[in-house]
């Protein structure tokens, strides 16, 4: 299959003088439309220099970027290439812009200079996709954490894009919220055939990702599906990155005879497994 | 008592709708206090009264005795004893140099040169950044999860008595998140620190906590130890907050007919609960 973003020999550095470290290093990376690519990795690792680097808003110093073929460096595909390519972030205050939720949502469509009924259209798709329809008129300020990020992404998805990026969409979210936004992201992901790359530091919430690139100082440190991830707690460990808490209990009860399953993310997956012990 | 809220009402403006209704409550000098609600329950209004960034509409807020919605309090005494990281890192930071809005505080309490490099020093390395490397940064081109530690790092070389944190571990990678709180848990230690920890992470305000505030619509709607609002599990879930996902567990266990304690929240303490329950019907292996 064709790739959707192509990512060749990447480098990056913030600054111009020569002595500053690389923040993103010899990236190579291809996306195929339709997938679903996790990235974790400690802070500071590039992982939103990535993300900004995917739409144009940062230009790599070295190497090239591509979405849908086009190169982020072409001035006039940029344009472009940000409808097709929409980045959603962590705070959900920072993002919404109009008192009324569908106001928000029609805010991109209505600078593409779109025909109203057209726009109307996109917005009611929008909001439907993330399960916000009955807010539509709804101040987005009276909104849960949960249900502006879901507006925030609406109002990305009503671009039409192919691709979207999250940068820690749930850090500031309450649990219920978490589950909402990742809930949506796995829909638009697998019943709308949206590619998504998903940055974040809770492993939970990328059991189901396709791949998982974990970065490190700039560079890909390793590239494995979830399930080849998380059953090394040891590896987990080594890379600094997160084990859930009832993954660590599995392990751990397995450490101490019990036999049974370590590749376990939920208290229900761990009862059953603890329940066939016979 | 250390702080003490007395019948506190808020609102922004006078068209809107309350934000906190009639919360009244008490703690110590020493405790370690987890405050929880979802988003919007107002968590982050009721601890900016506390330092006294906002006035409440009505009700009074005291803090070692000494009433501060009064007019003429001294604000500026106020904040150095109590020291609040706010839930957005970004809404913190002001200096040019990482150095500078860590120092900044500590420039104020009227310390030295030197007793302030220390400080900044010190509580660099306990947020886990490289002194050397960080110490000339703008801290507005740092990544997200580094300015959160900066953020912190500016509160705690303040040195208060009473350090509130609203979401300090948000964005935090998993190793850093660890050392924060080992560091929080260590100068609370140290200092006989009052804490209170705004978190959406249940098995942290669990483990840590001495005491649960809920926050729900504006309203205190618990205010008990861990194991006793363990017990209201049902409660928590319908209020969209759940428990720790290890002590979800031993409730399944128990509801399966296993007896066995449910008011448990750290990993090793529940490992040797369930172990202990399961050895006696003799499924353990060895
Ligand atoms: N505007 C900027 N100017 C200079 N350096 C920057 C800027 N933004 C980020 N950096 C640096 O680039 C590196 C990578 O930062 P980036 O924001 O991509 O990390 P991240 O992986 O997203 O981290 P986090 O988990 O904390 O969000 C860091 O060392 C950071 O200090
Ligand atoms: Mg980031």
């Amino acid at each position: 299959m064709e790739s959707l973003i192509e990512l060749k020999d990447v480098y990056y550095r913030y600054q111009e003088q020569e002595d500053e470290d690389w923040v993103l290093e010899n990236i190579d990376l291809e996306i195929t439309a339709g997938e679903f690519i996790a990235i974790v990795g400690h802070n500071g690792s590039g992982k939103s220099t990535l993300a900004k680097l995917l739409n144009g808003i940062l230009l790599p110093t070295q190497g090239e970027v591509r979405v849908g073929g086009k190169v982020t460096t072409e001035q006039e595909d940029l344009w472009q290439l940000r409808q097709q390519l929409g980045i959603v972030f962590q705070n959900p205050d920072n993002q919404l812009v109009a008192n009324i939720v569908e106001e928000d949502v029609a805010f991109g469509p209505e600078n593409l200079g779109l025909p109203s009924a057209e726009i109307r259209k996109r917005v009611d798709e929008a909001l439907r996709l993330v399960g916000m329809t009955d807010f539509a008129r709804a101040a987005p300020h009276k909104l849960s954490g949960g249900q502006k990020q879901r507006v925030a992404i609406a109002g990305v998805i009503a671009m039409r894009p192919d691709c979207l990026v999250f940068d820690e969409p749930t850090a500031m979210l309450d649990p219920q919220g978490r589950q909402e936004v990742v809930e949506t992201v796995e829909h638009l992901n697998r019943q709308e055939g949206l590619t998504v790359i998903y940055i974040t530091h809770f492993m939970e919430e990328i059991i189901n990702a396709d791949r998982i690139l974990v970065f490190a100082d700039g560079k890909v440190e390793l590239a494995a599906t979830p399930k080849e991830l998380f059953t090394k707690v040891d590896k987990l460990r080594d890379l600094a990155l997160d084990i859930p808490q009832i993954t660590e209990l599995a392990y751990q009860l397995s450490e101490s005879g019990l036999d049974i399953d370590t590749n376990i993310f939920t208290s229900t997956e761990l009862v059953e497994e603890l329940c066939l012990l016979k | 008592m250390l702080i003490e809220v007395d019948s506190v009402c808020h609102r922004y403006s006078q068209e809107e709708e309350m934000v906190l209704n009639d919360i009244s409550f008490k703690i110590e000098r020493g405790e370690f206090i987890g405050l929880i609600g979802h988003t919007g329950s107002g968590k982050s209004t009721l601890v900016q009264l506390l330092n006294g960034l906002i006035t409440p509409t009505a009700g009074q807020v005291y803090i070692s005795g000494e009433d501060i919605t009064a007019k003429e309090i001294n604000l500026k005494s106020i904040r150095e004893q109590v020291g609040l990281v706010f839930q957005y890192p970004e809404h913190q930071l002001f200096e040019e140099t990482v150095y500078d809005d860590i120092a900044f505080g500590p420039k104020n309490l009227g310390l030295s040169e030197q007793v302030i490099e220390e400080r900044v020093k010190q509580t660099l390395a306990s947020v886990n950044l490289d002194y050397q490397r960080f110490k000339e940064r703008s801290p507005f081109k740092l990544s997200g999860g580094q300015q959160r530690r900066v953020a912190i790092a500016g509160v705690l070389a303040m040195r208060p008595e009473v350090l509130i944190l609203d979401e300090p571990t948000a964005g935090l990678d998993p190793k850093t998140r660890n050392e924060v709180i080992e560091e929080i848990v260590k100068f609370k230690k140290q200092f006989n620190l009052t804490i209170i920890l705004i978190s959406h992470r249940m098995e942290q305000v669990f483990q840590l906590a001495d005491r649960i505030l809920v926050l729900e619509q504006g309203e205190l709607i618990f205010d008990c130890t861990p194991a006793e609002l363990i017990k209201e599990q049902q409660r928590l879930i319908e209020l969209g907050l759940s428990i720790p996902e290890v002590t979800k567990v031993l409730f399944a266990l128990k509801e399966r007919g296993y007896d066995l304690r449910t008011d448990l929240f750290e990993v090793a303490e529940i490992k040797e609960e369930i172990v202990k329950t399961l050895i006696k019907p003799g499924i353990l292996k060895s």
